[in-house]
């Protein structure tokens, strides 16, 4: 059958698929100018879901990268001040060996003290403002040392930290502890005063040697040995949480660029099909707009004489 | 017997038919682009015929009626259809108008600064001694606020905009049910039935003007009226000669939302939320549930949020004082429409329920926290400002499950905040589209409902010159046909005088 087809419903057809070719073309103009697949929030709300729930996941493993940054870089301080905290104990036992291979250490007893001086230092190294060794009292003075009023040789310290560790978390589950506790580091299982107390040890040391005291100084020897020995398994117990961290850090960053690259898979414009599509829809445009003016142009009156 | 006479009457009603068939080809051409015009077409009739004796003679032709070509079916459908179609057009707009708000291209957006806020916590975790970030956090805690606060603003600004449209739309729909009523009358009242073909489109058109501004029902009556009830049958807009107004007037038991009613005599017919379609129906669903229930989730989000904090902040201690080396025990971190006792969102005396309702406009950061960034407790012990246990666990609040409280009793029972948040921006999402896609459904229906509508009623100059054309030939043998018999009869004086 023939279909009428009267003027009126000629231009309301055509007027309509026009407005559409140019709402298509709009939005791929948007599409190219923003990069983005997905313009409006309702364009494709399947793939803006997953494009959030993979901005997320990005987010937080970034959260995780930067916090594994902060606890290396607090590890690797400590670490230094570990490998110097060696070298001092390492001068001082050399030290005491002269004194026990001379039966004369006398010579020795002042560097040795300068030693302990300078230890106490190193147990009150400061990072950002926070004493390192100081447990979570970050803030007060770990480690004071009692200077005798009568102008003798300080014997002992007093610690003003805690044994607080301080744990950063790298995942929802993994978490490191950046800090050694100044107690157990210097001071050892055995507490204060006792043969695991690298100070009392160092100041038993000094004391041997100034009084020439072979027994107490080979006592303090070997006690110092086992001392330094702690410190060796604290540096190497350090360096694989470092290597720890950063393995974690690594895989965190390999994982974003998984991630990313997904992301971008359903958010970023495919350029060739935009422009591709873009083309379609200008032609398109032109040729319904051709058609348009052909068909308003004629009717039997432009005929009739 | 036929006499020259009678042949002059034969040859009068041709030049009258075909000169009342060109009056009506130049209505319709006149009308082509009339809205709703339905083309018009004399009905050409014989003349009764004459008998003389056994012969029978043709006395010329008439116009019987000019009838107008129309499909009552399809108008109908066509009313239909526009009012789906303006009804999920609307939808669609208010659903983008607020769409905005919940956009996030991970600079910006909800999640984004939610997700900035744990970070600047957990950032303080790693140096909990440290003043500029804990400054830091408040200043993350202020901007998510802030996007919160202009979310739920894009949300109450749209409701009541959606209210203004609410409120304007009832005078358009008065005076069109009005209009409706008096053509209604008219039509009723004309003895033949095509005697009023122009009115009858008139009606038609202010019929789908109404459908698209109200879900309506149309139905004809035995005198050709239009009856119009609302889509779901709640009250009648016209009848017969009547038309039933509608009145607006503010609701103080809904925040001031107009109600509105349709008035029959002394009854008063509450309609507000029983109309489905057009700008109206479309409208109060979007002031009544659609948008309302975005800003009910998003005061949820912001409200279980706060309160998580809030909980954890109170449990630790804050930074020790510099001067006295004393840490006061946690705070309130938000504040607002917060029980200062539980930490949590205040709860209704009444129901014994927490309200959410208009939380994130109360909710600020607690001045004391602004004035004194150390009360932010990193610590889960007191005096000592290394500890950062207590951050930890604020900042692992971020992946906490059943974090948000979805059914308003006050436990979270969803997963975590940027789920929540993705769930909200999915649900905008998937409306939008929803809508636009019925919208363009519809939109593809009423164009073909009217292009089958047009195919029947509308005016084509082609045919209209083609028909032109042959009346215009008519009258002229008609005319000719005159002057014959006019001769004719001349000829027969001469011969007689």
């Amino acid at each position: 059958m023939t279909m009428r087809v009267p003027n009126i419903m000629n231009n309301a057809q055509s007027m309509l698929d026009l407005q559409r070719i140019k709402q298509m073309y709009s939005q791929t103009v948007q599409q190219l100018t923003t990069g983005k697949q997905i313009v409006n929030v309702g364009d494709d709300p399947a793939a803006s879901a997953q494009i959030q729930n993979y901005q997320s996941s990005v987010d937080l493993n970034t959260q995780y990268i930067n916090q594994a940054d902060t606890a290396t870089a607090q590890m690797q301080s400590t670490s230094t001040v570990l490998t110097s905290l060696g070298t001092s104990v390492d001068r001082a036992l050399s030290l005491a060996q002269i004194g026990l291979s001379t039966n004369n250490g006398g010579a020795g007893a002042a560097e040795v003290d300068s030693i302990r001086t300078n230890l106490i230092s190193v147990a009150n190294t400061q990072l950002q403002g926070k004493y390192i060794f100081a447990g979570t009292k970050t803030t007060t003075v770990p480690f004071l040392d009692n200077v005798p009023a009568t102008g003798t040789t300080p014997q002992s310290v007093t610690y003003q930290g805690n044994s607080g560790l301080i744990n950063l978390d790298l995942g929802v589950s993994s978490t490191v502890t950046t800090n050694i506790p100044g107690d157990s580091l210097f001071f050892g299982p055995g507490g204060q005063g006792s043969a695991t107390d690298l100070l009392a040890q160092v100041t038993a040391v000094r004391d041997a040697l100034t009084s020439g005291d072979n027994v107490a100084l080979q006592t303090a020897y070997t006690n110092l040995q086992a001392v330094r020995t702690r410190i060796g398994v604290a540096e190497t117990d350090m360096g694989g949480r470092e290597n720890g961290v950063t393995a974690l850090q690594t895989s965190l960053s390999d994982f974003n660029a998984n991630l990313g690259a997904q992301q971008t898979k359903v958010e970023a414009v495919d350029y060739p099909t935009a422009i591709t599509a873009l083309n379609q829809e200008s032609v398109a445009q032109q040729a319904s707009l051709s058609a348009m003016s052909k068909t308003y142009q004629k009717s039997l009156f432009d005929y009739l004489a | 017997m036929a006499n020259l006479t009678a042949s002059l009457g034969i040859g009068l009603s041709g030049l009258q038919v075909a000169q009342e068939s060109m009056s009506v080809i130049g209505h319709n051409i006149a009308n082509i682009n009339t809205p709703g015009y339905s083309q018009q077409s004399a009905v050409i009739s014989t003349n009764p015929s004459q008998e003389f004796g056994n012969l029978v003679f043709g006395t010329g032709a008439n116009v019987s009626t000019v009838g107008a070509l129309r499909n009552q079916f399809l108008n109908l459908q066509v009313t239909q259809s526009l009012c789906n179609q303006s009804g999920a057009e609307t939808r669609s707009n208010g659903i983008q108008a607020v769409a905005s708000a919940f956009k996030d291209d991970g600079t910006n957006g909800l999640n984004t600064q939610v997700q900035k806020f744990f970070a600047s916590i957990q950032t303080l975790a790693a140096n909990p001694e440290d003043a500029s970030l804990r400054q830091n956090v408040v200043g993350m805690a202020q901007s998510m606020l802030s996007e919160f606060k202009g979310a739920s603003t894009t949300l109450t600004d749209q409701i009541t905009s959606t209210n203004q449209q609410i409120g304007a739309a009832v005078p358009e729909i008065n005076t069109l049910t009005t209009q409706i009523a008096a053509l209604n009358t008219q039509i009723s009242q004309q003895l033949h039935p095509d005697a009023a073909n122009d009115s009858i489109d008139q009606r038609q058109q202010l019929t789908d003007k109404l459908a698209s501004l109200v879900g309506i029902q149309v139905s004809t009556n035995s005198l050709n009226q239009y009856q119009i009830t609302l889509d779901s049958g709640a009250a009648t807009l016209v009848s017969g000669n009547t038309a039933y107004q509608m009145a607006v007037a503010a609701d103080p038991l809904q925040g001031n939302n107009f109600k509105v009613s349709v008035i029959s005599g002394a009854t008063n017919t509450d309609v507000t939320g029983k109309i489905t379609g057009g700008t109206l129906g479309a409208n109060m669903d979007l002031r009544d549930n659609i948008l309302p229930g975005y800003l009910a989730s998003l005061n949820q989000i912001a409200g279980s949020l706060a309160g998580e904090v809030n909980k954890v902040n109170m449990a630790g201690y804050s930074l020790p004082s510099a001067t006295t080396g004393l840490s006061t025990t946690g705070t309130l971190l938000f504040t607002g429409g917060m029980d200062p006792a539980t930490g949590t969102v205040s709860v209704d005396p009444v129901t014994g329920k927490p309200v959410y309702a208009g939380i994130i406009e109360n909710l600020k950061v607690n001045a004391a926290v602004v004035a004194n960034p150390g009360l932010i407790a990193a610590s889960s012990a007191t005096g000592i400002a290394g500890d950062n246990a207590n951050a930890l666990k604020m900042a692992a609040l971020q992946t906490k499950l059943l974090a948000v409280d979805t059914d308003n009793d006050g436990a979270g029972d969803s997963g975590p905040f940027s789920t929540v948040v993705n769930a909200l921006m999915n649900n905008v999402g998937t409306q939008a589209q929803e809508f636009s896609t019925t919208a363009t459904n519809q939109e593809n229906l009423t164009t073909a409902l009217q292009t089958q509508k047009s195919s029947v009623s509308g005016v084509d100059l082609d045919s209209s010159a083609a028909q032109l054309l042959a009346f215009q030939q008519g009258y002229q043998a008609a005319a000719h046909f005159i002057s014959t018999i006019s001769q004719l009869t001349s000829q027969l004086m001469q011969a007689l005088g």
